[in-house]
Parts: structure tokens; sequence; C-alpha cells
């Protein structure tokens, strides 16, 4: 498994140069825009750049070549796990880093607390996304993984459409208040929603790996 | 080391079924035309594929039962695939110590030196040669005990193919109970390093023999229209009709040179062989 995480880094360090690119339109959005942005924008590059390696390993029948070494392929679909959890982390405390010396030298007030809960809300955003995204790309082609993920996404905007709908049918025809839920729910502890989004990451993200084992498991290389 | 009995994989259009066996020791090769079942053959000996009947057993095992361990005994060219292409050598070199405790990285570097294979340049640069070198250099970093090479020197030229088989001598000269199996298109890279050579063609094993068996007493009986009616036929494998002639494969070309004077009887290459068991009427 050390192998392919190392393939896997070697593989971004290729790219070093679209990283340090990365890395400066950042500093320089990070003082332009909200320095929030920055907590959403590098992780997604990570993103980006971690699902890219998939798509590497793809090319050429690389994968054939892959399964020859020293490693099974569930235990690849879970190094890729293991790889991506830790990049996203890790991009995404770069980019915390960077939001507070940011702050620090434009001088804006904040409360670190705040922005913490805020900051941590964000991780499982791209946690889920990688839930999806990762099976996709086991599964499909990096082409048709992103067809497939273009058309999951316009399910769930008819999802929520059909539910606001939903709701607005609810509160008319029932006379359920949901502002008053809504209101209910913003008195809920951070801490909480906090502890809530990630042990739902954690739960997400162990249901996309056991799939993404057996998609590797069935796959013919 | 390995063995294959009725290994069957179905396709749409192709049917896989081979028995095969490659002892410890022995440099086995597979040869046929492309498409001939070849690289299936390999996968399902990797454990690539799934099969759809018979029995794989590499080192007592089936391959779907491989560990990391047993994998490491085992080094591996396929054709045209290999590390991502905008690696470099450098980043292979870290990748396979990564992979492999027996992997010398010294030795590793002067042989990539010794082929003139750049640490720094992206594979992708690389020409065919060059990668098909890598390849074959990757397949032995590690000291496996077995080589499985899929098509090691297609599309070199002259010069490469030479590099590419006596990097395969060296590696078995170094230790003599090292086994390959070694599948090609190109019969003369096979008749100086094969042991035993299996011949495959449309799924099936057509012919198998030891390659100083088929260098020395298979044979081409070239007789006319009329002698060809009288041959005794029964070392004839396949004959071929030419103009005003017939082209017969035999295993016994010394019975027909013997007890046929009028006829012309010459050396057979595996070529020779391939032609008239895949292109004439088989007996």
């Amino acid at each position: 498994m050390k192998g392919l995480l190392v393939k896997d880094f070697r593989v971004i360090m290729v790219q070093k140069k679209l990283l340090i690119l990365y890395f400066f339109v950042s500093i320089m959005l990070s003082y332009a825009m909200d320095t929030s942005f920055i907590v959403s924008y590098f992780p997604m590059i990570g993103l980006m750049l971690i699902i890219s390696t998939i798509s590497y390993d793809n090319h050429e029948n690389g994968m054939g070549f892959l399964m020859t070494m020293p490693v099974r392929p569930g235990e690849y679909a879970v190094a890729k796990y293991i790889f991506a959890v830790t990049g996203l982390f890790l991009t995404w405390a770069f980019a915390v880093v960077m939001q507070f010396i940011s702050l620090f030298i434009q001088k804006t007030p904040f409360t670190p607390s705040e922005l913490f809960m805020e900051d941590f809300m964000i991780l499982p955003i791209f946690f889920l996304i990688l839930s999806v995204m990762v099976p996709m790309e086991f599964k499909y082609s990096s082409e048709k993984s992103k067809i497939v993920l273009f058309v999951i996404c316009g399910i769930i905007i008819l999802i929520l459409i059909a539910g606001k709908g939903a709701a607005e049918y609810l509160s008319n025809a029932l006379g359920v208040d949901f502002e008053a839920l809504a209101a209910k729910a913003a008195g809920i502890a951070p801490l909480t929603v906090i502890f809530v989004l990630y042990a739902l990451s954690v739960v997400i993200l162990s249901v996309s790996m056991v799939c993404s084992i057996r998609i590797m498991q069935k796959k013919e290389f | 080391m390995i063995r294959l009995k009725n290994l069957q994989k179905d396709y749409k259009d192709f049917k896989l079924d081979v028995s095969m066996e490659v002892p410890e020791g022995r440099v086995t090769g597979i040869i046929g035309k492309n498409g001939a079942g070849k690289t299936t053959t390999i996968k399902a000996i990797l454990g690539l594929i799934r099969t759809d009947g018979g029995e794989i057993e590499v080192f007592g095992k089936n391959p779907g039962d491989f560990t990391g361990e047993d994998k490491k005994k085992i080094g591996v060219a396929l054709s045209d695939t290999g590390f991502c292409s905008v690696l470099t050598v450098k980043d292979v070199i870290s990748i396979l110590g990564s992979f492999y405790e027996d992997f010398d990285e010294t030795d590793f570097k002067d042989k990539c030196k010794a082929q003139s294979l750049p640490l720094d340049k992206p594979l992708k640069d690389f020409s065919s040669g060059m990668k098909a070198k890598l390849r074959v250099l990757t397949a032995m970093s590690h000291k496996a005990s077995i080589l499985i090479l899929d098509e090691p020197t297609a599309g070199l030229d002259v010069i490469a193919r030479n590099d590419v088989l006596q990097m395969i001598r060296d590696y078995l000269g170094e230790d003599q109970t090292r086994s390959v199996i070694i599948s090609s298109h190109i019969s003369s890279d096979l008749e100086g390093l094969c042991d035993d050579i299996y011949m495959i063609d449309n799924g099936r094993i057509i012919l198998h023999e030891d390659t100083d068996v088929l260098l020395g007493k298979y044979g081409l009986v070239k007789v006319g229209e009329d002698d060809y009616e009288s041959l005794d036929k029964k070392y004839i494998i396949a004959s071929q009709k030419d103009s005003y002639s017939y082209t017969c494969l035999t295993s016994e070309k010394q019975f027909y040179a013997e007890n046929y004077p009028k006829a012309v009887v010459e050396n057979a290459h595996i070529d020779d062989i391939i032609v008239l068991m895949l292109g004439g009427n088989n007996k």
C-alpha cells in the first residue's frame, strides 16, 4: 500500500507547477475576496488533483499493470481513500492557515471560534463529493464518470426543487411552520452540528469505500 | 511453478481453452498471431481477468488468492502499458523501492544507465525501445522467481530487441531456478531463448514442443504433385500446395531425407512451422 501512496504523491508532484500557480492565485483571492473563499477553493483544487490520480492510473490500461504489483484490488481502493482524505485535510488545513494569516495582515476583526466552526463545516461537503466521485471513477472511465456525476447533480437539483414544492404544499395545506423549525435548528449548538456532520461523513465515506472495494474486486484489467 | 488445466475464458467472439505447464528453471514461449489468445492467457495467470472454467495454479495457488507477498515473486512486463507516462525513472525508482524490499536501487540505476535510460525525463518522451527496456528492467528489479513478459519486443528494431533479450538472458544467468514465460509473435526471439514453445491459435494450443526438438527434428519436405500422392504421411503434420509442388511440415525430417531421395528436405524455422500449422491443411 505504501507503494501506491508514494505513486499518487509522485503523480501529484508532477503537477507541482500547477500547484504553485494555484497557491499564488489563492493568496491573491484571499486578499481580493472574502477570506472564507480560500477555504472552499483550495480543497476543491486538492480534490480535483486527487481524483486526477485515478485517471492517470487508468491511462493506457495502467491499472492492469498496477494490479501486477504487490497489491490487491481492494487495497488499491483503500489506499486511494487514505490518500484522498489525507490530501483533502491537508489542503483544507493549509487554506485555514492562509485565511488566518490573511485576516491578521488585513487587521480584520474576527472571532476565531466562529471562524473555525465555519471552516469545519466545509470539509464534510468535500468528503461527500469524494464519496460520490471515487466509486464513479472506479466504475466508469473518466469521461463517463463526469457524465454520471452531471446526471446525479441534476437529480439532486430536481429533488431539491421537488422538496421545496412539497414544503410549500405542506406549509399551505397543512400549516406546517418551517420558519419555526428553521429557527429551532439554528438554536442547536454548533459543536453538535459539526459532530453530526463528521459522524455522517465517516458513515458516507465508509459506505463509499466498501462500494469502491467491491467495484475494484469485480473489475477485470 | 505454473500449471493451467483447461483454462477457459469466453468472450463474445472468442473462446480460450488452454492447458500448459511451466516448471522451475524453464523458459517457456507462447507464440501465435495477434489475437490468438496470448495476452488473455497471461492475464489469466496474473489474475487480472476472471476465468470461466478450468484450473490455474501459480506457486500452488489460484491467482485470485494471491497476497502481496505472492505477487512479489512475480515480475511482470505487459505490452504497451506500465507506469503512468508523466512519471520519470526517478519516480519509478521511488515507487518500486516502496513496493519491494528486494529492490536494489543502485543496481537498477546502473542497468538504466547501461541501457541509456535517462532518470529525469518523463516516460512519455521515451522511445518505444526505451519504454520496452524500462518495462523489462522493472519486471526484473526485485529478484522475482518468475518473469511473465507479454510481447516484450513488439514494435522494436533489431538492436533494441537484442538488448531486451540479452537482459532476459543475463537475469536467468544470475539464478538457474528462475523461470520465464514470454509471449511473442516474433519467432526468432523465442528460438534463441526458450526451452519449450507453445503455439496458440484461436484460443487453443495447437503445438507444444521443446525448442531443440522443433529445430532439430521438424523440417520441411518439398515434393512434386506426383510424389506427394505416394508420400508416407505418417510424420506429416501439415501440408500446403504451391504452384506445382507441395510443402509439408514433418516432425521427422530424417525419415524423409533417408527414404525419399527425390524430396527436398530442409530445416524448419518456427516461422515456417507457424505458416504451415496455421495456413496449411493440417493432417
